[in-house]
């Protein structure tokens, strides 16, 4: 299922704590690099989990209310969808019960030109 | 009737005039628009030093000048870019075309929303040495040898930049001026360069098209691929070159691999006027030079 494009204003201390627990999630990759600063980036990106207990989850994008993906009594699972994004987007599994984030992991977006007071946004400098 | 020389500047100086009487009147009618619609230029000191490593395809239009040598592919580079209240040192990297030598030093006279005016120095022709390029660079020693060197040509020029969303046109007036000549007279003439760019965003690519469009004066073709008395032999006789002028079109593609590596590759084909042909040390008047990879942005 292709991922919706949403722009999310992340922070660091927006982002809820998470106590160490039972689930590995990763993305893969985890790091987005777009030309310049500001710029939509886009990736073909995996979202895995892991655990040793069967799990019920959901996966959303933090600040968005409705689930991507949800999987019910099960170990292990991937999502794979298309990325475009010009800012970090995280990701967080919650609980199908009870809506607890119990892991979350981040498609940082980086770029190799930072933005320039120097005018037009596709000039190198 | 005018001279070539007079023509020439007559016309540098009319070109001159026109693009400040648009500043001028531009300026005029922007009083009373808001400052938000002004450049956003800070003036403070930014900078940007690339390392460029490519392999290129350099094909030249004199006669006896090859790549032969596996390093003369080679094209390693340190762009600087530099501005500073208005002043600033740019490098030409996403001209593919390896004939620009690279740098604009230069100043912002008028800068708006959609265009500006600089006055910039540069060079708009790379020299040449036959005894180097005989010796070190792969050059032909029956065509090179007796040539004269020929220095880069540069020039002071009016540039006048537009703005569109996703492309750019540049116009050069430039007073150019080369070595000297056979009687030791200070070699100087006109240049005209326009060149337009248009990119294309694909996901995590840059595509730049191009499309370039130079006059160079009959004094500045005559330096760079006439033969004096003294360069003659039995197979290069006395030539004087007119003016010519050489038409480019050029493809860039730029995309990311990482925050500090980018990958770079691009092909350009000049065609320069037929009459550069008749120069007895001119080989072909159309060459496509290739240019693939990568930057490091400091």
């Amino acid at each position: 299922m292709p991922l919706a494009v949403a722009l999310t204003k992340v922070t660091e201390a927006s982002i809820q704590q998470i106590e160490p627990g039972q689930v590995s999630f990763v993305a893969q990759p985890e790091q987005c690099v777009s030309l310049r600063q500001g710029r939509n980036c886009f990736a073909s990106i995996k979202l895995e989990w892991q655990a040793d207990t069967k799990q019920s989850l959901c996966l959303y994008q933090y600040g968005h209310k409705k689930e991507i993906a949800c999987w019910q009594d099960d170990k292990t699972a991937q999502f794979e969808f298309e990325f475009e994004s010009d800012e970090t987007v995280i990701y967080q599994l919650r609980s199908l019960k009870n809506e607890q984030v119990i892991a979350q992991t981040q498609v940082k977006v980086s770029w190799l030109h930072k933005k320039s007071s120097r005018k037009k946004r596709w000039r190198l400098f | 009737m005018l001279s070539k020389q007079r023509l020439s500047n007559a016309l540098l100086l009319i070109f001159t005039v026109f693009f400040l009487g648009i500043s001028q009147t531009s300026f005029a009618n922007d009083d009373t628009e808001s400052s938000t619609e002004k450049s956003n230029d800070s003036g403070e000191f930014e900078w940007q030093i690339v390392l460029e490593l490519s392999l290129v395809y350099d094909p030249k239009i004199i006669a006896g000048i090859k790549q032969e040598e596996p390093w003369h592919y080679m094209h390693p580079a340190i762009w600087v870019d530099l501005s500073y209240k208005g002043f600033f040192l740019q490098s030409n990297q996403r001209r593919a075309s390896l004939a620009l030598d690279g740098f604009e030093l230069g100043y912002h006279i008028q800068e708006e929303e959609d265009w500006q005016l600089d006055v910039i120095i540069k060079s708009y022709m790379e020299g040449f040495d036959s005894e180097s390029l005989i010796e070190y660079g792969g050059g032909n020693d029956s065509e090179l040898k007796g040539l004269s060197e020929r220095d880069s040509i540069g020039g002071i020029a009016l540039r006048y930049s537009y703005y569109l969303d996703n492309a750019l046109l540049t116009l050069d007036i430039a007073s150019a001026h080369a070595g000297n000549d056979e009687h030791g007279d200070h070699v100087q003439g006109f240049i005209f360069d326009s060149f337009y760019s248009h990119l294309v965003q694909h996901r995590n690519w840059d595509i730049y098209l191009g499309a370039g469009f130079t006059y160079y004066s009959q004094d500045i073709m005559d330096y760079y691929i006439g033969v004096s008395f003294g360069e003659t032999n039995e197979n290069r006789p006395e030539f004087t070159a007119e003016e010519g002028y050489r038409a480019q079109a050029e493809i860039y593609a730029q995309h990311p691999i990482s925050t500090n590596w980018s990958f770079n590759t691009g092909i350009t084909h000049s065609y320069f006027s037929s009459n550069v042909k008749d120069s007895p040390i001119v080989d072909e008047n159309q060459v496509t030079q290739v240019m693939v990879g990568v930057l490091y942005v400091f």
